[in-house]
């Protein structure tokens, strides 16, 4: 069994756990209006989901001596990935320099690539050349170990929306087969800029929407697109028995993994890629179908996804669990959402309670399962299940199981 | 003025606090300058003086790729020619310093961008 020991989460609902919870439980949503005349506004955008910019410095700069030097070169992901990364391992009791210089304490982080337009402007010959840098996926996975001395096996996996999800399925895999007793995992993710927005909005992703109630509306009738978000999720995992060892609490398990490529279409996705990730991460972890409670879903509130994600979860999980999105709250995060989610489902499992869907009504009829309402409902669960699906057809299944009420291994 | 000037750049291009500079701080030994921060530091010079420097301008760097000693273990004539004639702006007492300790770290100090900035403002 693999316990997940640590949360840390930077989101535009706020840059700890239990307040970013508590605002879901209550319907907040942590997306805003675009006014006009916003430097962003004019690329088809009008609602976005910002994060308030954590302060490295301010809350953990006397941990880290090097920081202040370092802070310069690290752009806005960065610096959310080493903040919820800080976090977690607090959280997690994890001090880290206990993790320094050890060889079983491994890094997978979940990141996109980005395309450096605060630079553009400037000629190639006049940019400062450390800009270069920054072209590179891996950085912030860099900088985190740097400032942690994490100097295990490490992997940046840049699978677009599936990018943080695989983060926590290969950390889950490689304690299984004991590679590593601690694996650090996380998605970080920021792509508010220009040519991001232009390029959601021109192929339909975004929502066009003026308003909140216009805005990303999964599983509606009138669903038309996301709402950008950016955010960081980072989670400590670790066997059951090393956990229990160190006296770490436990927030809940992860179970089960499954992951799936469509080979469909680059853009449409496809009910049987995503049926058979939830298959195959049920198989994995041993459980019939009836066992899932509660499913977060993709949910982008896209007309697609949201179609063939529903179509998946009627079809294999016919007893009707529980399904809502989160993105309606946090936003779109993309490389982050599938480690963002994941920590929604650790809080849904420890407290037996789900946040709510925005924007619901009128349901679509093409969504046919058993939604969360517009208030937040109390649910008994044993397990549940988080879906992420990506752009290419890339899909993963995970499934988290409760701490509380399950014997420990010896 | 100069000098504060250079400090600052070190300031907030290493981190490290204004009193750590002084010219005779060695930038890698004692204000733990990586390669990537020789690179900003130039990129800094440049943009604050409107100068075009050049890798290699500033320090030595062929001193780390070449034996720069003769058969008695004494730095050899053709490296202190080849100092005096392409880095002009090193004085007499950098070099001389040099030759006793044959350190190529002799040159890495924040006294080496001054004297680099001085004699490049005064051609």
């Amino acid at each position: 069994m693999i316990a997940v020991t640590g949360l840390g989460i930077c989101s535009a609902l706020g840059n700890d756990t239990e307040t970013v919870w508590s605002r879901m439980l209550a319907g907040q949503t942590g997306i805003q209006t675009l006014p006009p005349s916003h430097s962003l506004a004019g690329h088809g955008v009008h609602l976005l989901a910002q994060c308030t910019r954590p302060s490295l410095q301010a809350d953990f700069g006397e941990q880290v001596p090097a920081l202040k030097k370092q802070l310069r070169h690290m752009h806005r992901i960065s610096q959310m990935l080493c903040y919820a990364a800080f976090t977690a391992l607090q959280d997690a009791h994890l001090a880290h320099m206990k993790l320094a210089n050890n060889p079983r304490v491994a890094l997978l982080v979940g990141a996109s690539s980005h395309l450096c337009e605060d630079v553009t402007a400037q000629a190639l010959t006049e940019r400062n050349p450390n800009w270069f840098l920054q072209t590179y996926a891996n950085i912030h996975l860099a900088h985190l170990a740097i400032l942690t001395g994490i100097s295990g096996p490490s992997s940046c996996i840049v699978n677009a929306c599936t990018s943080g999800s695989q983060a926590i399925g290969l950390g889950y895999k490689m304690l299984q087969h004991n590679e590593a007793d601690t694996v650090i995992v996380a998605g970080c993710d920021s792509r508010i800029s220009p040519a991001f927005l232009s390029g959601f909005s021109r192929l339909n992703m975004h929502s066009p929407g003026h308003t909140l109630a216009q805005g990303i509306q999964p599983f509606a009738e009138h669903r038309n697109g996301f709402v950008l978000g950016e955010g960081a999720g980072v989670m400590v995992l670790e066997r059951e028995s090393h956990a229990h060892q160190r006296q770490a609490k436990v927030h809940a398990k992860i179970v089960g993994y499954g992951n799936t490529t469509d080979a469909h279409r680059l853009t449409d996705p496809s009910a049987h890629g995503k049926q058979s990730a939830m298959s195959m991460a049920l198989t994995d972890a041993q459980l019939t179908a009836t066992d899932i409670q509660y499913v977060n879903a993709h949910g982008t509130g896209t007309k697609l996804n949201d179609r063939t994600e529903c179509q998946a979860i009627a079809q294999l999980l016919p007893h009707r669990p529980k399904v809502n999105s989160s993105k309606s709250l946090l936003g779109h995060t993309l490389a982050a959402s599938g480690v963002l989610e994941s920590i929604v489902c650790v809080q849904s499992l420890k407290q037996q309670r789900l946040h709510p869907n925005l924007n619901l009504q009128p349901a679509a009829q093409d969504c046919p399962v058993n939604l969360v309402g517009n208030i937040a409902e109390t649910h008994a669960m044993e397990y549940c299940l988080n879906n992420s699906s990506a752009i290419g057809g890339s899909n993963t299944s995970l499934i988290f199981q409760r701490a509380a009420t399950t014997a420990c291994e010896p | 003025m100069l000098e504060q000037q250079i400090q600052a750049i070190l300031v907030d291009v290493l981190g490290v606090e204004p009193e750590e500079v002084n010219p005779a701080a060695n930038l890698v030994d004692d204000l733990a300058a990586e390669s990537i921060d020789f690179v900003d530091i130039i990129y800094s010079l440049e943009q604050a003086y409107q100068l075009k420097i050049n890798p290699g301008d500033i320090f030595p760097a062929f001193l780390q790729q070449q034996t720069y000693l003769d058969a008695e273990g004494n730095v050899s004539d053709d490296t202190l020619q080849r100092l005096t004639q392409e880095y002009p702006h090193f004085d007499q007492a950098c070099l001389t310093a040099f030759s006793e300790h044959k350190q190529p770290q002799t040159f890495f100090n924040v006294s080496s961008l001054i004297d680099f900035i001085q004699f490049k403002q005064a051609a």
